[in-house]
């Protein structure tokens, strides 16, 4: 076991909702270090509730999240975010009325080395140009694009060692879709471990290593991205044909 | 027969033990809860809140001095305290309380013009005697006789001669007011200015207003100012008189500040507020704290020596003898402590202060005429942080 | 002497930002209005002048000590009123803290009395005379002060990590917890700061008037509301030229119309602007029930 491969997240039987409506009734899901790991599903399938109780935006109702070997369940989220675990929920949410800049820097809120610090915003402006020259303007005024990118960046600002992506393609054009998922892969290639929530499967597949598939609130495959994508009774079965 | 006997014992004893304990009831009934019961009504808020606490104090050393001497005629005095807050609401609802429920003999209070309209005329309706130490407005106890009194004398009879003096001699030419409209004490004290200029042949170059308990006078000084008056009458309770003066020479302005009797009255709260810039302020008065004449003296040198204050404030002065006069009337018509007699001793408290001549208490001596109290008529100025009285000015 | 009139209104509005400010920033932050501001800011005036007649120590280090207690009352406001009371009943925030503010009046009258205490100037020997209008010590020592306050923190919300931090959870407070900034903390320090002016902006006041009122709390209260509501609830800039107008329409009202009306005025004033700008001067959107 080479300490690259070793579980970075373990979630076990986890259960959660809102209300008392269960959105998860029994989900277990590891990534390991340097993964880039998919949870696709239909719609209410409680994909995004999943991420919600891992990264604290929700309390679990039982079961366990784990974090680098350390028990991190219900934890705040602020506190997740000093453990190692950036959440970017889905909808980009950008902070509207602060600049670009500000976004980010945000993002290292946790952070106090300041020259770090520094270092990750150029980092961030080299993999997305388009924020540099936005970086003085407010994050409300940019487009769908430009704020996925912002949310991805303003998450790297953390140096997550597991960054949680939800529905990144949601509503945007088939040509973005392809330039996110170019980017997610380009993070991953460069050693980012992701779990990622997509509901659009092909490109979900097309960019993990691996997949869990979500029906109803309960893990109902798992596999290699290849041995998923080779299933066609799974994906038509549960999933539909995708996009 | 045992049993009937027995029985019989038990009721016997149940019977003595319920004779005694009404014995008992009956006892502190003329014993204990046999006191000169006194009503105070305060008022913690508003612009004469300070009068007012000074008036509290006066009244309690009365009554201190009172019971300390042996009571009225071997029964002690009791003062029950009301606090208005200022509202003339409650002040209706406090009266009757006072009234029928602590069955005062008389009342005491309010301190200001406008407190008393509501509460002399609710106690005169409840034919409850009222002496208010301190309200000054002309006409405040239409409704209130015959059993509503006031020892300060109304600052249109009291003060328009001494102020009209004042300025005669110092040759005045342009003056300002400063008032608040809505307020009636203080409305009087504007139209007193105006009558006492008008009759001068001062002009009245500039009035501004504000509202009172005010924070910020600096707008209407400023636009006094403007105006280059050579005098500003203070139509104000003291409190505001004292930071409209602050603010008066804190924007470099030199005329003089005047103010009716009402301002002698609040004196000590006046220069509280206003500090320094008090200094030199004329107004007229109708109390001397360092009289001359013996009841009085003896009297002010006890209160001082007791309170540690070196002057006594009027309102202290006027509520102090209000007590003692009230006393003086239960005396002369020998006024029973019990509560049955209640409602005829007021009617004889009534009788006694109306028919009261130069009462000599610490504020010098004191005759009601329809109520009101006839005063002598001074002129005060504030010299080293005091208004003191100006007797080269008789 | 209409500059000197502009000049007092200019004053006035300078100590209603003060306390205009520390409303919108919590509102920004947990989107509720703490009704014990203007109290805080009456304690910390109470006080203030009691260390000035009282104790030898200078001006500057009284009005600290009023900074730091208006601070801390409101920090025990937060936990007394806010930390502890459901997010589901915005209303009952609202009726605790104005019971906070009750409390806070009663013990200051209980402790020190209900007069009218008066406020000592300071540097009373300065007088500027600027032709056509003069400035006084005090008044020079006020508009420094509350100008410093402003524009310091209008530095520490746009220049520094926590006062990015408090416009990320004033944006959005969840999505700032997701990016690790602690949003309990951070609520309880828009409290103190809001504490902070409240009590620069209670003495200055007391400077301004040369007195302080244990009962003025709420009128400061009511006058802050009424700011933000024109300049739009939890705009920094709509807050501090709302005040100024404010200020500015009172004075000019008392001195040439009358004082009676200077309410009356503004009332109707801040009507008109909502009738036609239900959102404020400078408000982005309906306001604060829409924001949740």
């Amino acid at each position: 076991m080479a300490p690259e491969r070793e579980e970075l997240l373990k979630v076990t039987n986890l259960r959660a909702g809102y209300g008392r409506v269960t959105g998860v009734a029994d989900v277990s899901v590891e990534v390991r270090r340097g993964e880039l790991v998919a949870v696709l599903g239909p719609n209410g399938a409680g994909k995004s509730t999943v991420l919600r109780a891992v990264s604290g935006m929700i309390r679990p109702w039982g079961g366990g999240v784990a974090l680098d070997g350390r028990d991190v369940t219900g934890m705040r989220s602020d506190l997740l975010v000093r453990a190692g675990m950036v959440h970017v929920p889905e909808g980009r949410r950008v902070l509207p009325r602060l600049t670009v800049e500000e976004n980010l820097r945000v993002g290292a809120f946790t952070r106090r080395n300041r020259p770090a610090v520094r270092a990750a915003l150029d980092e961030v402006f080299d993999r997305f140009p388009r924020l540099r020259d936005r970086r003085a303007q407010k994050a409300g005024t940019l487009s769908g694009g430009e704020q996925q990118m912002l949310v991805i960046g303003r998450a790297l600002m953390a140096r997550p060692k597991l960054l949680l992506l939800d529905e990144p393609s949601l509503g945007l054009s088939p040509l973005l879709v392809r330039e996110v998922f170019a980017m997610i892969r380009t993070l991953a290639a460069d050693g980012q471990t992701v779990l990622l929530v997509e509901q659009n499967v092909a490109q979900g597949l097309a960019a993990a290593d691996r997949g869990y598939v979500l029906t109803a609130g309960r893990v109902t495959a798992s596999g290699a991205s290849a041995e998923l994508s080779a299933d066609p009774s799974l994906l038509r079965g549960y999933l539909g044909s995708g996009e | 027969m045992i049993r009937a006997g027995t029985a019989g014992r038990v009721t016997a004893g149940l019977t003595a033990a319920t004779l005694v304990l009404a014995a008992c009831g009956e006892g502190s009934g003329s014993g204990g809860a046999a006191v000169y019961r006194i009503g105070l009504v305060t008022s913690s808020a508003g612009p004469f809140a300070s009068n007012a606490k000074t008036m509290e104090a006066g009244a309690a050393y009365a009554v201190k001095l009172l019971n300390e001497a042996g009571g009225i005629g071997g029964t002690e005095v009791e003062l029950v305290k009301v606090d208005s807050q200022n509202n003339p609401a409650t002040t209706a609802t406090l009266i009757p309380q006072l009234a029928t429920k602590q069955k005062v003999l008389a009342i005491v209070g309010p301190v200001d013009s406008a407190g008393c309209e509501v509460a002399c005329t609710a106690a005169n309706k409840l034919k409850v005697p009222i002496v208010s130490p301190g309200a000054a407005r002309p006409g405040v106890l239409e409704n209130a006789r015959p059993y509503g009194f006031t020892i300060a004398q109304p600052d249109a009879d009291n003060s328009t001669p001494v102020l009209t003096k004042i300025v005669q001699e110092k040759g005045l030419k342009r003056a300002a007011i400063i008032g608040d409209e809505a307020n009636a004490t203080t409305k009087a004290q504007a139209d007193l200015f105006r009558s006492v200029f008008g009759s001068t042949g001062v002009q009245v170059v500039k009035t501004a207003t504000f509202k009172s308990g005010d924070s910020s006078f600096a707008s209407q000084v400023t636009s006094v100012a403007s105006a280059k008056p050579d005098v500003l009458a203070l139509a104000a309770g003291p409190d505001d008189a004292g930071r409209i003066a602050r603010e008066v020479r804190s924007q470099g302005q030199t005329f003089t500040l005047l103010g009716t009797g009402s301002l002698q009255s609040g004196g000590a709260a006046y220069v509280a507020a206003g500090g320094k810039a008090t200094e030199g302020t004329l107004a007229a008065a109708q109390y001397d704290p360092h009289s001359a004449a013996p009841a009085a003296k003896a009297l002010l040198d006890k209160a001082q020596a007791a309170s540690g204050q070196a002057e006594i404030p009027l309102n202290f002065a006027y509520a102090f003898d209000a007590v003692h006069m009230i006393a003086k009337a239960i005396e002369e018509k020998g006024v029973k402590s019990d509560s049955d007699g209640v409602v005829k001793g007021r009617v004889a408290v009534q009788e006694a202060l109306n028919g009261m001549r130069n009462h000599q208490g610490m504020a010098d001596a004191t005759t009601f005429k329809d109520g009101i109290a006839q005063r002598p008529q001074l002129r005060a100025v504030v010299q080293n942080g005091k208004f003191v009285i100006d007797k080269s000015a008789g | 002497m209409l500059a000197q009139q502009l000049f007092n209104g200019l004053l006035l509005g300078a100590t209603f930002c003060l306390v205009a400010l520390g409303f919108n920033l919590v509102v920004g932050a947990m989107d509720r209005l703490n009704f014990a501001l203007g109290e805080t800011a009456m304690v910390s005036a109470v006080l203030g002048a009691l260390i000035m007649t009282e104790t030898p120590v200078p001006f500057p280090v009284a009005f600290a000590a009023a900074t730091a207690i208006g601070g801390g009352v409101a920090v025990a406001v937060y936990y007394l009123s806010f930390r502890f009371v459901s997010a589901d009943f915005p209303t009952a925030s609202i009726l605790s803290s104005l019971g906070c503010g009750l409390v806070l009046t009663a013990v200051v009258t209980k402790a020190f009395g209900s007069h009218q205490r008066s406020v000592p100037d300071v540097l009373s020997g300065v007088r500027l005379d600027l032709g056509v209008l003069t400035v006084s010590g005090a008044q020079l020592v006020i508009l420094l002060l509350a100008t410093l306050l402003t524009a310091g923190l209008y530095l520490f919300l746009e220049r520094t990590p926590w006062g990015t931090a408090i416009r990320a959870v004033s944006d959005d407070a969840t999505m700032a917890g997701l990016l690790g900034v602690p949003v309990q903390r951070v609520i309880l320090l828009t409290f103190a700061l809001s504490g902070v002016l409240a009590g620069a902006a209670g003495l200055l006041t007391g400077l301004a008037y040369h007195s302080i009122s244990p009962f003025d709390g709420f009128t400061t209260t009511l006058t802050a509301l009424m700011i933000i509501v024109l300049g739009g609830l939890g705009s920094v800039t709509g807050g501090v030229v709302a005040a100024l107008v404010i200020g500015l329409i009172q004075t000019l009202t008392v001195a040439y119309l009358s004082a009676t009306l200077r309410d009356l005025i503004v009332f109707i004033l801040v009507g008109i602007v909502l009738l036609v700008r239900p959102q404020g001067l400078f408000g982005r959107n309906a306001g604060v029930l829409e924001r949740v």
